[in-house]
């Protein structure tokens, strides 16, 4: 699927040891990313950037909400201030997780 | 809210296409011979009604915005009225003596990176833009201004991306904004089909994912594109609810980014958007005054656009990254 003049085709090599990805072999490693990592739904306009303030709604399997909030709880430092709230989402069974993230950053 | 979120509410203004470059993927035609800019007296005037509209980021772009002789006072008219700021700059002209006039009233310098110096010089159709760059950034960093750079990703490119993020941590920077490539103004001309695909987004995600467990804590990585899943359970964040919803909302909950082009005309979320759709001219007009009529008029035709495109992305897709700003605009 890669062909070289894309500039994926290096980026896929490193990650996955080939070019030629398949589609179903992509689409699977995004959705097992967006599952395992926060999908932020802010969006920026090119030239319009601020990063002191990062809010966020993520959806996370509930397989993997643990390891999610495990990653928010690293993240806290003397430059980043983080706070989630967790709302349960699913009946009668548990199937994800809504986050709802705050990360205050001092950025230099 | 729009999709800047709910914490942000930009206006984003052009005061000038003068460049000392002539990108080939300039949005807005700028370049070195170009002298059409805004007046300061009208930049000052739209500042003030934009904070009156609840706006509270103004990013300035251009142009090259450091060649607009008043962008000192235009930043501390922003924080004069309530908004914080940003500039993005190709980086070349950043003297001390410009930083420290602009450092008080400066939030974030956003500076253009797009990949290796060789790729970074092609795109920026200079033989030296990343090198006059590259030296100013001990200046930049002496000064104690805060910083990022912007990254436009195209389909050719992405494998540069870990080298940027590489110079751009070991730099000191705090950000690095990755950005698709736009196929408007000079970009259509002559990088038409450069803008990155499905696959080459999806990648690009995956990437990115990479990059901001790498650069966590030090430096925030950030992918300016739409996951449609995450969207499609937040229509509030697409304007994508019922129009009467929005009735007596400052503009700023509604339009976000508002766009002030170097002519004067104000135009809704993306530069060049569709005339049917601008507020006016501020040649005219100031915002305030351009403001009621194009409620009246244009905001329902407005909020179709988006309502349209939202109802889109929600079809059944495998890969779903978009980029939600010219997906409006095209459908305008």
């Amino acid at each position: 699927m890669a062909t070289p003049s894309r500039g994926s085709a290096k980026v896929l090599e490193k990650l996955f040891g080939k070019a030629d990805l398949s589609r179903e072999e992509l689409i699977a490693a995004v959705k097992q990313a967006s599952t395992s990592e926060l999908k932020f739904v802010r969006l920026w306009w090119k030239g319009t950037p601020h990063p002191d303030l990062i809010r966020a709604v993520a959806d996370v399997g509930i397989d993997n909400a643990g390891g999610a909030m495990d990653q928010l709880v690293r993240l806290q430092s003397p430059t980043n201030q983080v706070a989630f709230k967790v709302f349960p989402k699913g009946t009668p069974v548990l199937d994800s997780v809504q986050l709802d993230i705050t990360i205050n950053r001092n950025v230099n | 809210m729009g999709p800047t979120g709910e914490d942000y509410r930009v206006v984003q203004l052009h005061p000038t296409r003068r460049c000392n470059l002539r990108c080939r993927h300039c949005y807005s035609r700028s370049g070195p011979d170009t002298r059409e800019q805004l007046p300061i007296a009208i930049v000052e005037t739209l500042l003030r009604d934009a904070g009156a509209e609840r706006y509270n980021l103004a990013s300035f772009s251009g142009g090259e915005p450091t060649m607009y002789p008043e962008l000192a006072e235009a930043l501390a008219c922003a924080h004069a009225n309530g908004l914080s700021t940003t500039v993005t700059s190709n980086g070349m002209l950043l003297s001390e003596r410009l930083l420290e006039r602009l450092r008080h009233h400066l939030d974030l310098l956003a500076i253009s990176l797009d990949g290796v110096a060789a790729s970074h010089n092609a795109m920026r159709a200079s033989a030296n833009a990343f090198e006059v760059m590259e030296r100013r950034l001990d200046g930049v960093r002496r000064s104690g201004q805060r910083f990022g750079f912007i990254f436009t990703l195209t389909q050719h490119n992405l494998h540069e991306l870990e080298w940027v993020a590489a110079f751009a941590a070991a730099q000191g920077a705090g950000l690095l904004q990755i950005h698709p490539l736009e196929e408007t103004g000079r970009a259509a001309d002559v990088m038409a089909g450069s803008s990155p695909d499905a696959v080459e987004a999806s990648v690009a995600f995956l990437e990115v994912s990479r990059l901001q467990q790498r650069y966590a804590g030090t430096m925030q990585v950030h992918l300016d594109l739409l996951d449609r899943r995450a969207i499609a359970v937040q229509p509030a964040c697409m304007l994508s609810g019922p129009a009467a919803d929005h009735r007596d909302e400052p503009l700023a909950e509604i339009v976000s980014p508002l766009i002030v082009e170097p002519d004067g005309t104000v135009v809704p979320m993306h530069y060049g958007f569709d005339r049917r759709h601008a507020f006016g001219s501020l040649y005219d007009r100031p915002l305030r005054d351009l403001i009621p009529s194009w409620r009246e008029h244009k905001m329902p035709g407005f909020l179709d656009v988006c309502r349209r495109t939202y109802e889109d992305l929600l079809a059944p897709a495998d890969l779903p990254f978009v980029n939600w700003y010219p997906l409006v605009a095209e459908r305008a």
